[in-house]
């Protein structure tokens, strides 16, 4: 899986979540902030965490939960655990 | 119209740190830790594997073996902890109008573990047809009370109010109004709830679970524990007690509730329900804030409620907050759910009634936000007259209940 | 205490009869029997089963897309139910008055919990959605209807099987005459679910034949059901206050516990039955011969219907019973609350509806299977019964 591929794959699942918050479509670009651009709160971040580990099969520790501020962070963070894997 | 007064004459436990309660009242007074390693489910793959299990209960102590296979664990415990209760309260059923007689208790899910064996068998057999046909009878949340009030061969309202961790004191209230309002005289109201699979594996998920031990209003507290029991109490109107002779343990004065209406699993960080439920609860007990000699905290040992309860007593106590005893229980029983505010009733009144105060346990750092007394690690002697306790719940639920003891 | 008058200022309600309260109303009087939904999407029995599911509810319709992604259908349910009637008079009253929120169900969040475990393992402890696990606590649906409306009052949930609908009410009068609120918005609430219906399926209390005939001599069980029918209860004072016109009035109530052993859980004498419907004329003052027409609790379950229909026979005789469960199906949680509810649309169209077919009736009740038009009913008694023993009845008063 390259970087465009996951990147992708966390988008849709980003969108799915701030979709339904009610935020505008154009507001969700790979930049912005998940909790002070695209209104996700810490339920909804938790839901983000579960989804890449289970989409990615891999497990994200607690502490790095911090880093999981936007979809290119959380792309990184993916590719470092993916990259742990193998 | 006077209000009745309500007192509380019969208690009943089965705890993770013992069941009945003398064994509970010495192991808690000592500040005996309940949270251990797991044994009752496959933990490999959680991240936490502590949690609390009762380990000294057995239900052929209470009931007969094709009446076990009838029910659920949170029914066994029910009904072992409300034949404590009633023994204690002396109460004889053939002397009473049945259909006065009322059970109201609370509890999280159901049978949990009727519905967890169920679908864990579909699954191995690959068959829908292994979904048991006792299903709709056994797993529903209204069988526990059901179960209690056919022990007893009990007539009046059985109802059971399923508000999750905050239930014990939803199901107290509900039968004080029932009581004060003359439709019944005497209830057998708690809350049951045992250890669930389905609540282990969310809280693990919901990150909220600590890996080892509960410690509250810690600096370095790190979750909460998952846990299990059951709390009874024995309510009655003060003239139906004294036509009796029964021995009253102390008075329960009222309770109060609210809803946080904020997010689903987490507290309101201003504690506007837990506000709401305490100040309701006073101002109907007619107390002033300034007379509560102790808070038994909810406590479940995350930060989210640690923060959040202290703000709900700082704003209801004011400066007292600093100096009024405010333990969790939690830090010994891990969060036995349903059961928790049951349980903490229970414990209430035997402090009342001891003039002791039970203590928060696995307290190491003190955390600046939580700047109060919350009896750390040794259980305290002190005179003791009106108390107070907290419960919350997913979904907002917000309660609180006050209790006094009885001056005739 | 509060000795003030009990009234409903408003109902509320979605069935298989229709979505909304005035579109329930409309399909009683022209007698549209719902066809039972032969097609259960993931049943996986070697047969179909006759269910009343709610196939043209649209939840996003009623309450926009936002917010209802991980939310179960019991919740939509419930939130839609209120979102109909309620929402203005949430958003008028102040925060320290607004109306408390009270919901029965039976079931509860079974769905939900059986989702989330079978998730857990099938995929593994760690690949749950922790969204979903907030669903799994039976208070769920009532704590996202107070969050929805940003109601801090109150918010409870009663369960008590087929009798949680009328039960609530009866917890929401309690804590009203205890002067803590004035009103409450309260009600039933039951989603099918695959586990339940698959238990009820094995046990073999659901009817054969697909069809819900209530009281009928041949009847062979009862066919299930999902919806929900919320009412704005208050005191008399409070409605004045607000300018809401009381539609009827609650003028008793009472439950009780009764069981019997062995599979039917009724006691077949009728004890519990009896006494609650007593206790509910005292508390009005009224005699039994007062009562207009009946709400009865009968479902097509024999054993139930037997019991009730020889009380109700002992005590009223030949007034007129309605069997709204031929219509609605049996919707736990929700079933005594829909029953309220066409009692209360019947009250107001001065009639009394009918069960939509003639069979033979068990002990000799006057059941009504042509609707009775023309008739002026002062006071309806709304009686349920569950298989667990709970004994409920609830008399109003038109208003």
């Amino acid at each position: 899986m390259d970087t465009a591929e996951i990147k992708d794959a966390i988008r849709e699942m980003i969108t799915e979540i701030a979709e339904d918050m009610d935020v505008e479509e154009e507001k969700i670009t790979d930049s912005a902030h998940l909790v002070e651009d695209l209104e996700l709160d810490s339920m909804a971040l938790l839901e983000v965490l579960a989804s890449m580990e289970k989409k990615f099969g891999i497990s994200i520790p607690e502490s790095e939960f911090p880093n999981l501020t936007s979809i290119d962070t959380c792309t990184t963070t993916v590719e470092k655990y993916l990259a742990e894997k193998s | 119209m006077d209000k009745k007064r309500i007192v509380i004459t019969g208690l009943g436990v089965v705890t993770p740190i013992g069941t009945g309660v003398e064994t509970f009242w010495e192991a808690a007074v000592k500040g005996t830790n309940g949270v251990r390693t797991i044994k009752s489910i496959d933990t490999s793959e959680h991240k936490t594997k502590t949690g609390g299990e009762v380990i000294d209960f057995d239900a052929l102590d209470y009931l007969s073996q094709e009446k076990i296979d009838s029910m659920g664990r949170s029914s066994q415990f029910a009904i072992a902890a409300a034949k404590e209760a009633v023994e204690d309260a002396g109460l004889d059923f053939a002397q009473e109008n049945l259909f006065r007689v009322g059970v109201c208790l609370g509890t999280t899910m159901g049978e949990p573990q009727i519905l967890d064996e169920a679908i864990n068998k579909k699954y191995q057999e690959s068959s829908a047809q292994a979904i048991p046909a006792g299903l709709p009878r056994q797993y529903p949340c209204n069988v526990i009370p059901a179960n209690v009030a056919k022990e007893f061969n009990i007539k009046g309202p059985t109802v059971i109010i399923p508000t999750a961790c905050a239930a014990g004191n939803y199901a107290i209230g509900y039968a004080l109004d029932q009581i004060r309002l003359g439709r019944i005289d005497v209830a057998l109201v708690g809350g049951s709830d045992p250890f669930s699979s389905i609540a282990f594996t969310g809280f693990n998920r919901l990150l909220a679970t600590t890996p080892d031990v509960c410690r509250p209003f810690d600096a370095n507290r790190e979750g909460m524990a998952v846990s299990e029991g059951a709390g009874m109490l024995v309510l009655e109107s003060l003239e139906h007690a004294q036509k009796r002779g029964a021995k009253i343990h102390a008075e329960l004065l009222g309770y109060g509730l609210g809803c946080d209406a904020f997010k689903m699993t987490i507290p309101d960080p201003e504690g506007s329900g837990g506000i709401l439920a305490l100040g309701k609860a006073l101002k109907r007990s007619e107390v002033p804030s300034s007379e509560v000699d102790y808070v038994c905290a909810h406590g479940t040992g995350t930060g989210e409620n640690d923060k959040s309860e202290t703000l709900i007593a700082k704003t209801i106590l004011g400066e007292r907050a600093k100096e009024v005893p405010m333990t969790s229980l939690k830090s010994m029983l891990g969060h036995t759910m349903g059961a928790a505010s049951a349980i903490e009733a229970v414990a209430c009144v035997l402090m009342v009634t001891r003039n002791t105060v039970l203590p928060t346990i696995n307290h190491r750092d003190s955390d600046p936000l939580c700047d109060m007394d919350c009896v750390p690690n040794e259980a305290r002697e002190k005179e003791l007259d009106t108390v107070v306790s907290n419960a919350y719940a997913f979904a907002g639920n917000t309660s609180a209940i006050v209790i006094r003891k009885f001056k005739g | 205490m509060s000795n003030s008058n009990l009234v409903i200022t408003g109902t509320s309600s979605i069935s298989t009869l229709g979505i909304g309260f005035e579109e329930m109303a409309k399909n009683l009087a022209t007698g549209s029997k719902p066809s039972s939904v032969k097609a259960f999407e993931f049943h996986e029995l070697d047969r179909e089963t006759a269910c009343f599911r709610l196939p043209e509810f649209v939840p996003a319709e009623i309450l926009g897309k936002k917010g209802l992604r991980t939310k179960d259908l019991a919740t939509k349910i419930l939130l839609a139910t209120m979102e109909l009637q309620f929402k203005e008079r949430f958003e008028s009253e102040p925060l320290e008055s607004k109306p408390g929120i009270v919901v029965g169900t039976a079931f509860g969040s079974v769905q939900s919990i059986g989702d989330f475990l079978s998730d857990s393992i099938v995929n593994g402890v760690n690949a749950v959605n922790p969204m979903l696990f907030a669903n799994t606590v039976i208070n769920s649906p009532t704590g996202n209807a107070n969050i929805r409306y940003g109601v801090k009052t109150l918010s409870t949930t009663v369960s008590t099987a087929f009798n949680a609908g009328v039960d609530s009410i009866i917890y929401s009068c309690d804590h009203i005459r205890c002067g803590y609120l004035n009103a409450i918005v309260v009600g039933g609430l039951e989603e099918v679910s695959y586990y339940t219906l698959l238990g009820l399926e094995r046990s073999g209390v659901l009817s054969q034949s697909g069809e819900s005939k209530p009281f009928a001599v041949d009847a062979d069980g009862m066919v299930i059901g999902e919806g929900c029918a919320m009412f704005f209860v208050e005191t008399a004072e409070s409605a004045q206050a607000h300018g809401a016109s009381p539609v009827v009035e609650i003028a008793g109530y009472c439950n009780a516990f009764d069981p019997a052993e062995g599979p039917s859980g009724f006691n077949p004498e009728g004890e519990g039955a009896r006494y609650v419907i007593e206790q509910t004329l005292a508390m009005a003052g009224v005699d039994a011969s007062a009562v207009d027409f009946i709400a009865a609790g009968g479902n097509g379950s024999v054993a139930g219907d037997t019991m009730e229909s020889k009380v109700l026979s002992d005590i009223f005789g030949d007034t007129p019973v309605a069997a709204y469960k031929a219509l609605t199906g049996e919707c736990y949680g929700a079933s005594s609350t829909l029953s309220l509810a066409c009692a209360i649309a019947d009250m107001k169209a001065k009639r009394v509806s009918g069960v939509g077919s003639e069979y033979a009736v068990s002990n000799n009740i006057n059941l009504v299977s042509t609707s009775l038009s023309d008739k002026e009913s002062e006071y309806a008694l709304c009686t349920t019964f569950s298989c667990d023993g709970n004994c409920s009845a609830l008399l109003i008063k038109n208003r």
